[in-house]
Formats: C-alpha cells, sequence, structure tokens
C-alpha cells in the first residue's frame, strides 16, 4: 500500500513545475524513509537517509554562507555538519501533514543551530541603518561616548577604516540586508566549536578550588565581580540568568514570558554559565563560590 | 558545542548555587533585557528568513537557460576558430612543390627549412629593401662542398642592393639540399619556393 502511494506521488510530481522538484523529491524520499524506519539496521533505510542529508547538504551550506560574517566562514563546515547532525537525529518527527519539508527544515534545525552558533561566538545582530548612521557621525566628528552595542563597535574601528566600513555596509544595504552580525567588542573571546572554554583555562581548572572562608567584604568584592561580568553575556544569557536566579522564576515561566522554548532556555543557560566561568576566572569560584 | 567535563559540572553546580545569594538586592531590569532579547532575536529571525527564502529559491531554479541565439553564436564561434586552426595546420606542413609561397608575416613558427630561410632572410633584407625599385629573384642550388651557387635572376635596379641579396642568399642557403627561388620584394618580404629549374 505504502509503494502504491508513493508510486501514485511520482507520477504527480512528473508534471510539476522544476523550482518544486528537489523540494518534492526530499519530501518523498522522507516518507519512504519514514516508511521504513521502523526497522533498524535496514540498508535501504540508511541509503534514503544519506540520500536525504545529501540534498539538504546545499541548501544548508549557502544559507550558512550567506549568514555567517567573513571572519566566522571557518567554522562552515563544523556549523553544515552540526546541522546535519540534527537533521539525522530530528528527522523521526517530520510530520509531512503539517509543513513542507524544507520550512521544518529552517525552524527544527538550521535555526536553532545557528542561533546557538551566534550565542556560542557572542554574535549579536545589529540594524544596519543606526551603524551606518553612527559610522558617518563619527567620521564627521560628532561621535558620542559609547552607550550601546553599537557605539561600542563604532569606537572599536580605527579612522582609516570608518570609510571602507560606511561604503561594505551601504552596498550590503542595497543588496537588502537589512541587519548585520558582528561580535560585541565586550564579549569574551569567540568560543570556537572545538575551543571548550578558552586558550589555557583548561589548565585552571585543574587547581584547587576547594572552600576558602567567606567574609561580608569579600561578598560584596564577589557581588561587584559578578554584577560586572553580566555585562560580558549577549542579551538572551542575561536574560535568563536574571530571570532565574534574580527573577526567581521557572525554566518553563520564563521560557513563556520570552516566547522561547524552554529547551532554548536550557540552551542559552548552558551557554551563559560557559561564559561567565571563563570571564570569572578561577579565583572567583576559589574567593566567592567555595565548594561546599 | 564542547562536551563539559566534569570540572565544568562542578563549576556549574556551584554557580548554580551562589547566583542568588550573588545578584540577591541587585539593580536590574530584568523586563528590558528580555525586551531586547526580543527585539535582537525578532530581528535575527527576519533576516534568517529573508536569506532562507533568497536561498531556497536560488537553489530550486534549474540552470538559467540562455537564448537560443547564444548557442548559435557560441557553436559559430567554434566552427571558426576550428576552420582557422585546421587551415593554420595546413599552412604549417611541408609545402607543395612550386605552387605554395611562404609569406614571413604568416608564420609564427616556422617549421620548415623553406620557413627558416624566409625568416632568416627577411631579417636582413628588410633593412635595404626600401632602396630597391623593384623585386630581386634570385635562384640558389646546393654544392658538394656545402656552399650554394647563387644566380640572379632579375635584378632589383639597385647594384648595390642586388649585390647583398646575393651575398645573403649565398650566405643563408649555404648547407641547404634543395634549391629555392628567393623573391626579394620591394615591401622587406622574402618569399622561398622550391624552384623548378629547367636545366639547359
Amino acid at each position: 500500500m505504502q509503494n502504491l502511494r508513493l508510486n501514485d506521488r511520482s507520477r504527480l510530481d512528473a508534471g510539476e513545475s522544476p523550482s518544486l522538484g528537489r523540494q518534492s523529491r526530499v519530501q518523498r524520499l522522507v516518507q519512504q524513509w519514514q516508511g521504513l524506519a521502523a526497522e533498524p539496521g535496514n540498508v535501504r533505510s540508511r541509503t534514503l537517509q544519506s540520500e536525504i542529508l545529501r540534498l539538504c547538504e546545499p541548501l544548508i551550506r549557502q544559507f550558512l554562507v550567506q549568514m555567517l560574517a567573513e571572519d566566522s566562514l571557518g567554522e562552515l563546515d563544523d556549523l553544515v555538519n552540526l546541522t546535519l547532525c540534527r537533521v539525522e537525529n530530528k528527522l523521526g518527527t517530520y510530520d509531512s501533514t503539517k509543513s513542507a519539508f524544507e520550512s521544518w527544515l529552517k525552524y527544527q534545525c538550521v535555526r536553532p543551530i545557528f542561533k546557538q552558533h551566534l550565542e556560542e561566538i557572542g554574535y549579536r545582530t545589529i540594524r544596519l541603518d543606526p551603524y551606518i548612521a553612527a559610522l558617518q557621525a563619527r567620521l564627521e566628528g560628532r561621535q558620542a561616548p559609547p552607550a550601546n552595542l553599537i557605539g561600542r563597535l563604532v569606537e572599536g574601528l580605527d579612522e582609516a577604516q570608518l570609510r571602507p566600513e560606511i561604503a561594505k555596509m551601504r552596498q550590503m544595504q542595497h543588496a537588502g540586508r537589512k541587519v548585520i552580525l558582528r561580535r560585541d567588542p565586550r564579549l569574551v573571546p569567540a568560543l570556537s566549536l572545538n575551543c571548550p572554554i578558552c586558550p589555557g583555562a583548561e589548565k585552571e581548572e585543574g587547581f584547587d578550588v576547594a572552600a576558602a572562608p567567606l567574609h561580608q567584604s569579600m561578598d560584596d568584592g564577589c557581588r561587584e565581580r559578578l554584577h560586572q561580568s553580566l555585562e560580558a553575556l549577549t542579551p538572551g544569557e542575561r536574560m535568563v540568568v536574571l530571570g532565574l536566579y534574580f527573577g526567581n522564576r521557572s525554566r518553563k515561566e520564563l521560557a513563556e514570558e520570552a516566547g522561547i522554548s524552554t529547551a532554548r532556555v536550557s540552551q542559552l543557560l548552558h551557554q551563559a554559565y560557559k561564559r561567565l566561568r571563563t570571564v570569572l576566572g578561577i579565583g572567583f569560584f576559589r574567593d566567592c563560590l567555595p565548594d561546599e | 558545542m564542547a562536551p563539559s567535563t566534569p570540572d565544568d559540572n562542578l563549576l556549574q553546580q556551584r554557580l548554580e548555587r551562589g547566583l542568588p545569594r550573588l545578584l540577591a538586592g541587585g539593580n536590574f531590569d530584568h523586563r528590558r533585557d528580555i525586551d531586547e532579547f526580543l527585539a535582537e532575536d525578532a530581528l535575527l529571525d527576519e533576516e534568517i528568513d529573508r536569506v532562507w527564502d533568497q536561498v531556497t529559491a536560488q537553489q530550486a531554479q534549474p540552470q538559467p537557460r540562455r537564448p537560443i541565439w547564444w548557442g548559435m553564436a557560441a557553436a559559430g564561434v567554434v566552427a571558426v576558430l576550428g576552420m582557422g586552426g585546421f587551415l593554420g595546420l595546413m599552412r604549417g606542413q611541408s609545402p607543395t612543390p612550386g605552387t605554395d609561397l611562404l609569406r614571413l608575416q604568416n608564420l609564427r613558427r616556422p617549421a620548415t627549412p623553406a620557413q627558416a630561410l624566409a625568416q632568416r632572410l627577411e631579417e636582413r633584407w628588410s633593412t635595404v629593401a626600401h632602396r630597391a625599385p623593384r623585386a630581386a629573384v634570385i635562384q640558389t642550388r646546393p654544392q658538394n662542398a656545402g656552399g650554394a651557387a647563387v644566380v640572379l635572376l632579375q635584378s632589383s635596379g639597385e647594384p648595390s642592393v642586388d649585390r647583398m641579396a646575393v651575398a645573403v642568399a649565398g650566405e643563408l642557403a649555404a648547407g641547404a639540399k634543395d634549391q629555392w627561388t628567393l623573391t626579394f620584394e620591394t615591401d622587406g618580404r622574402v618569399q622561398v619556393s622550391e624552384a623548378v629549374v629547367s636545366r639547359p
């Protein structure tokens, strides 16, 4: 019965427009794969899965190439592989009656991995219009002290970089871009997918960070250090840490309040912990958060 | 993402325990953090959607078809180039005796003795050709000693130029195994053809 249905579908596809050909082909392969998935180790199942991933790969790669900033393209292959792993793992959850495959691919696989990557490397989303305006203002000597991310980015540029940067941004604007992705200079260095924390940090963690007496004056110093280090978090990470530990919300409450999934809350929290460990350093744990 | 180590987990537990105490009494605007996060997230989603749509449209499109005249023009160019190459190749082959006069300007890579001789003669002749009222025609014949017998069949009208042409022809044709008829044109070209000698 399954084969009959698929054959009927194939005949329908023969007359469809070329632009829908690849999409319907993947969708058909997924349906065939789902029909076989109950049989573990099935060669046909593995072949179909490989073919599905092969068809997804160029789309994912092209998307990432267009989205990633030039200095993050080195991680392109890792990101493509991570996304394909997610496709492989979640393929069983795809329901063709609810969405087209490409839509599912974007929302369930590409977007979460890409956003997670941006969180990891500390990239922020910046509107082009105010960024160009701020660049222009500095070029004309009207720069105010940096009060936000755009201000910090513009301040970080050399005089000689201003004109080329404005030209580049205008070019992107003409190409239809509304935003760019840039690393916040206030954040800790990039956390590469292959780099657990930061160079040298692994050695430090081997130190004895056992209990140390905690005095009131030291506690004030610890608060000050922690509050400062919150500035090194992305808005998402900061929102989750403060929501959970200052606002006393549960993960579910926070997810509902922010309109995101609890999985995303957990991912942001995990990322925040990693960045805080790096920013605070082992001395903070020894002095302020002693092992009980 | 890199897997967490046991040390990472321990430090994480200590953060979880200590954060409520260390954050208590702080002056944070949690609502502002949420708004900032949502605004940035929405911007990013919008950009992801836009780029994704662009990429899927690009990927879905078949290779753009060029107009039919484009293919015809390309085929024409290929045919002309092929024909040109073929003719050039044919001209580079050994000349048919008595029929093919060789012009040096058209020969980028002289391949035959006649072509080589024409090139060497032109290098010398072109410096005095302007002094000649008309073309000089010389016939060369190889000698047993390795030299060449040179006969002036037609004078250029300028004795000094004739002498120079005869000297150059004798010098350069020395050692050649064939008989040549050399035509020294007034524009500096030298045509070399295998001589058709009617022996007396």
